[in-house]
């Protein structure tokens, strides 16, 4: 009588451990979402500093052009035909121009590396839950196993 | 104003190679545990089946291949496996092979030794036929091969059985021989009595040689009936009389003797008694004459008997004797008929008649007394015998009257009239409901179809009779139910109940040595227990039939035996005595023919349980006795502890404590004196330093001893030996009148085992030891108490540093300046330049420097063992520890400290075995905080506990809150607090 009810307690018991297995495979996968969420809002971060940057950068170019503009007007030199002047002004707008594309090259690439962690993570949430799924159906084996030595 | 140029602030950086675990190799981890798993469960099943296929072939193998021995292989024929079994299956079968030819072994043996037990005379021929027949196993099993397992395994089975058995039938033929001497000794003292009166009266000797001769006899056998002789003690007093009666023998010899001093007449009954040594004891040829000429004449009492012409007075005091023998040694049962009683009584005197019958009466009559018959049956039996109507009297009884006479018959009426004032109002009523209680039992043996029912109700009915309040009613009733049983018993195993028909089928199946026997339920089984009686007893038929008597009286014996035993085992679990018939029993039961060893005892709790409750048996004392001289030190250890338990045990009355020694008397005196001396001294050699010798060894030399040491001792010391050792205790001379009584049996132990052990023990050395004995006991009682505090002591020296324990010293010593009888004290015993110093000068530096190399010789403290100090928030309060066994815990210098203990009540207080098995592990570890906390509460306690001569303690240290001593409880205070903290203490 006490054997039977020890083995169908042993039964119970690895039921129990493999439903938890696999819980805890779910539960991974789970944490794998909110992981691969938290880098596509990372990424969205990312965009935001990145125009935040670009419209920084742009903001000093006009002030300094301004005051570079009034600074040769002050030196008497004509703005409309002076071809160095109009030279050195055109090199000032190339390099911003320069500055404002690699932020969004830097920007893109850093959004491509995110889109490919939070998909990783995806992954590796699927795989954790597979592999717990299997080790709750070996669980589950070896408790049938160990229940069908001990019954009666 | 200054152009601002554009420079190059932004720079791509690294944005990292994406490396990431998408948990592929997991999934492939997995996958291979669970194989691993799968795997397992696999083998695990496979080797399983394995096992069971290899036990069942082995099972399946015959006996006979099993048993013999293949001569090339010196293994069994059946040992090697099918060759299609791998290991386990293989390994599995051969431990199969192996079991069942030790049990086959074992059977044969068992079989052969019941079946030689039947059929030898002797223990000595069941010896000769059980050795030869192991050899013939042996011899069988080897084949003139090597020994192997299995032949070493028949040879030392064999041999270890044969030497069991025999050492148990060896013990039976003694004690059956020890009965016949018993009995035939008291027949022979009877006759001797005769003769020598005879004698006496023939002959003028002195009244005081009559006398002794007479008071010889009589004592020896008076001690022997009673059972405070032994039969050697009887022989010793036997060979004396027939001394004296040789003495008797030869008229100038019995005028020498009288006429002789009482040295001489020593001398004489010496070489009376041993005449190849006259030489030693008579020097003069004719007195040897004399005595030579007393013993050829000598006869025993039965020829003197026989030749004499005995008066009257003689043949009364014989025939008396005789009828004696016959009423102890018969009895009527109450199924007896008048014929049968007739035919025992036939050579019989009337008086014996007579006391027989009368027996037999009451013994019928008892099943049918009533309250209301008893009244009629007294007057009945009132009348002259001539006027006695039978027809009056229950019909059990008719018929016995007239065998009877007189007296006899008013015996009866005496005892009828007792039983009627006792059977009336409420008392005769239960009385008859016990009565009738026993009756219905008795009824039920009645009805009994075999013997188990039999026995059954035959222990009913012996229970019930607890609930019988008169004596005799109840021995009455006892016997009774004996008788009953035996007549049943036999009938039960007897052919009555079997067909004629049937019985001869029976009786032809047993002679043509058939194995069965198919008929009725009662012919299988008396075939069966018949024909095995029938087959192993000798070739004539006339022997085979008494073999069956013999059977059908061991199984009658075996129901008997059987009943003893249950009675005997409920006895002892009441803690009630047991009767010699019962302790054989129950020893037999026991230990089933084997002796037991010391070291079994000692760790048997049955045994110590039955020890407590009084009921060691006999072959257990043997086995202590024997034990304390083993020459195997374990076993002699474990003797010396069982030694020390049962001569210390603890008991309660109910009201009061005591201890109670169960070996004392009971052992031999001599054996019993030196392991008690060697236990005392043992524990005194430890506690002084002087070695740790167990008491086995202190024993071991006292034992080989030659000689009595006491008388040694006294040689040693100057003591006459006629005098008491403890003489030395009186006499003042000696200067040790103030020994306690422990203390003086200490001390005598300590000269015994020092004569014992060699050492020479002259005037000086003897007030040595005086001296360094006295040391050790307590010089001042008025100030510390009776004993020595050795745990505080030592725990004083390791707790505290010399100038804590001088702190110490120093305020017990300006307490002390006080008491003007201390400072008496000091100088009645030659310390006056110390008293001196405390009591005048006080001089701090000198008296600091006396008390540290003085005090602590005088100063010792009382230990206050047992005692914790608990704390439960608000209140300190005193534990007596109590441990599982119901004793208290011993605090000792090892026990953990206070503040462990108090942790242990508040944090798992549910069980006390957390509790011991917590200070176990804490020992080693908190050695030294527990010597401090132990000597920190000893002190604190004891001066404390004598508030009125050391009321500044707690001013003294600092000692921490929870630890001050706010209120010392009561032993049962203590026991209530210790409950309510322990669940419930039990």
């Amino acid at each position: 009588m006490w054997q039977a009810i020890a083995g169908i307690a042993g039964l119970a018991s690895s039921v129990v451990g493999a439903a938890g297995q696999a819980a805890a495979g779910r539960a991974a996968e789970e944490e794998a979402k909110l992981t691969s969420f938290n880098i596509g809002t990372e990424k969205e971060m990312n965009k935001i500093q990145a125009m935040q940057a670009a419209q920084a950068r742009r903001e000093e170019y006009d002030i300094a052009t301004s005051t570079n503009i009034a600074a040769f007007a002050a030196m008497g030199r004509d703005i409309g035909s002076d071809r160095s002047v109009q030279a050195f002004l055109e090199r000032q707008k190339e390099i911003l121009g320069q500055d404002v594309g690699r932020i969004q090259t830097q920007t893109q690439f850093e959004n491509l590396a995110a889109d490919m962690r939070s998909n990783i993570e995806r992954l590796r949430g699927a795989n954790e839950r597979r592999a717990a799924n299997i080790r709750a159906a070996g669980t589950l084996f070896k408790g049938v196993s160990s229940y069908a030595q001990t019954k009666d | 104003m200054a152009v601002i140029r554009q420079r190059t602030q932004v720079f791509n950086r690294p944005f990292g190679v994406v490396r990431g675990d998408a948990g592929g190799a997991k999934i492939g981890q997995a996958i291979a545990e669970v194989a691993s798993d799968v795997s397992q469960i696999a083998y695990r099943e496979a080797a399983k089946n394995a096992q069971e296929a290899g036990k069942k072939a082995g099972l399946a193998v015959s006996t006979t291949d099993v048993t013999a021995i293949d001569p090339k292989t010196n293994m069994p024929v059946a040992y090697k496996p099918p060759s299609n079994f791998g290991g386990i299956a293989a390994e599995a079968y051969q431990t199969m092979i192996d079991r069942r030819f030790e049990d086959s072994v074992l059977t044969e043996l068992q079989t052969k030794g019941s079946e030689f037990a039947d059929k030898a005379s002797n223990s000595k021929q069941y010896l000769e036929l059980m050795t030869n027949y192991v050899e013939e196993m042996y011899n069988a099993g080897s084949q003139g091969a090597q020994g192997t397992f299995y032949t070493r395994y028949i040879e030392e089975t064999g041999k270890a059985y044969v030497s069991k058995t025999f050492a148990a039938l060896q013990e039976q033929e003694r004690k059956a021989a020890a009965a016949r001497l018993k009995k035939q000794s008291r027949l022979d003292f009877a006759l001797k009595k005769i003769d020598i009166q005879k004698r006496i009266k023939a002959m003028e000797v002195s009244p005081e040689l009559q006398a002794d001769i007479l008071d010889l006899n009589e004592m020896a056998l008076t001690q022997y009936v009673g059972g405070a002789a032994t039969i050697s003690e009887v022989s010793g007093a036997q060979e004396l009389s027939y001394g004296y009666d040789a003495l008797l023998g030869n008229t100038n010899l019995t005028q020498i003797y009288v006429g002789s001093t009482e040295s001489e007449q020593a001398q004489m009954r010496a070489a009376l008694l041993n005449p190849a040594a006259i030489d030693q004891h008579i020097k003069d040829p004719k007195l040897q004459g004399y005595i030579f000429q007393a013993l050829s004449g000598k006869a025993t009492g039965k020829q003197i008997v026989d030749g004499l012409d005995l008066n009257e007075e003689t043949q009364i005091q014989l025939a008396d004797a005789r009828d004696t023998e016959f009423l102890e040694n018969n009895f009527p049962t109450p199924t007896m008929t008048i014929e049968e009683l007739n035919s025992r009584l036939k050579d019989q005197s009337p008086e014996v008649r007579s006391e027989f019958i009368e027996r037999l009466f009451q013994m019928k009559l008892e099943p049918e007394l009533e309250a209301t018959n008893i009244d009629s049956i007294i007057n009945e039996l009132s009348k002259d015998v001539s006027q006695i109507d039978e027809n009056n009297l229950p019909e059990s009884v008719r018929g016995l009257v007239g065998g009877m006479n007189r007296d006899d018959i008013n015996d009866l009426v005496t005892n009828l009239k007792s039983r009627n004032s006792a059977l009336s109002g409420t008392a005769a009523a239960e009385l008859n409901a016990a009565l009738e209680r026993t009756s219905g039992f008795i009824g039920s043996m009645n009805a009994a179809k075999n013997i188990n029912d039999l026995r059954s109700y035959y222990v009913d009915a012996l229970k019930s009779l607890k609930g019988i309040t008169n004596n005799t009613n109840r021995n009455s009733k006892r016997e009774t139910i004996e008788a009953k049983f035996a007549d049943l018993a036999k009938s039960l195993v007897n052919t009555d109940s079997i067909s004629l028909d049937e019985l001869k089928k029976v009786h032809r199946a047993i002679t043509l040595n058939a194995d069965t026997f198919d008929g009725s339920s009662q012919a299988n089984a008396y075939f069966n227990v018949m024909s095995k009686a029938y087959k192993t007893s000798d070739a004539s038929i006339s022997r085979k039939m008494s073999a069956i008597e013999t059977k059908r009286a061991e199984i009658i014996q075996d129901g008997v035996n059987q009943t003893i035993l249950e009675i005997a085992l409920e006895k002892q679990k009441e803690g009630l005595p047991l009767g010699d018939t019962e302790k054989d029993v129950v020893t037999l039961h026991h230990y089933k023919g084997v002796m037991p060893s010391a070291i079994t005892l000692s760790g048997d709790k049955g045994f110590l349980e039955r020890a407590a409750a009084n009921s060691i048996l006999p072959i257990e004392l043997e086995v202590i006795e024997n034990g304390l001289t083993s020459g195997n030190f374990k076993e002699q250890e474990a003797a010396f502890r069982l030694f020390q338990q049962l001569t210390n045990v603890k008991q309660s009355d109910g009201s009061q404590e005591f201890n109670r020694d169960f070996l004392r008397n009971k052992i031999d005196k001599d054996k019993y004196s030196l392991a008690n001396a060697a236990i005392s001294v043992a524990n005194f050699r430890s506690i002084v330093g002087i070695s740790n010798e167990s008491p086995q060894e202190i024993y071991s030399k006292m034992f080989q001893f030659s000689g009595s040491i006491d008388s040694a001792v006294k040689r040693e010391i100057g003591l006459a030996d006629n005098k008491n050792l403890a003489t030395i205790f009186i006499d003042s001379d000696y200067g040790m009148t103030d020994f306690d009584r422990d203390s003086q049996r200490e001390f005598l132990d300590i000269l015994r085992f020092n004569v014992a052990s060699g050492t020479p023990l002259n005037e000086k050395i003897f007030e040595q030891i005086k001296d360094s004995y006295k040391s050790t006991l307590v010089e001042d009682t008025r100030v510390i108490g009776q004993k020595v505090g050795d745990s505080t002591h030592f725990s004083l020296d390791v707790a505290f540093d010399d100038s804590d324990q001088a702190k110490m010293y120093l305020y017990i010593a300006e307490e002390l300046a006080s008491d003007s009888a201390y400072e008496d004290y000091l100088r009645l015993t030659g310390m006056e330049a110390f008293a001196d110093v405390v009591f005048r000068e006080r001089h701090s530096e000198v008296k600091n420097k006396l008390i540290r190399s003085q005090l602590d010789k005088y100063i010792k403290f009382e230990p206050i063992r047992d005692t914790w100090i608990g704390y439960t928030g608000n209140k300190s309060f005193i534990v007596k520890m109590k441990a599982i066994d119901g004793g208290y815990i011993p605090v000792t210098p090892n026990s953990f400290p206070l503040i462990v203990m108090e942790s242990m009540f508040k944090d798992d207080p549910s069980t006390e075995r957390s509790f011991l098995s917590y200070k176990n592990a804490s020992i080693a570890a908190n050695a030294t905080n527990n010597k401090v906390a132990i000597a920190e509460t000893e002190l604190r306690l004891f001066l404390k506990l004598h508030p009125e001569r050391y009321p500044n303690v707690d001013s003294l240290f600092e000692i921490p809150a929870k630890y001050k001593i706010q209120e010392v409880l009561t032993r049962e205070q203590m026991e209530i607090i210790y409950n309510e903290e322990m669940g419930d203490g039990e």
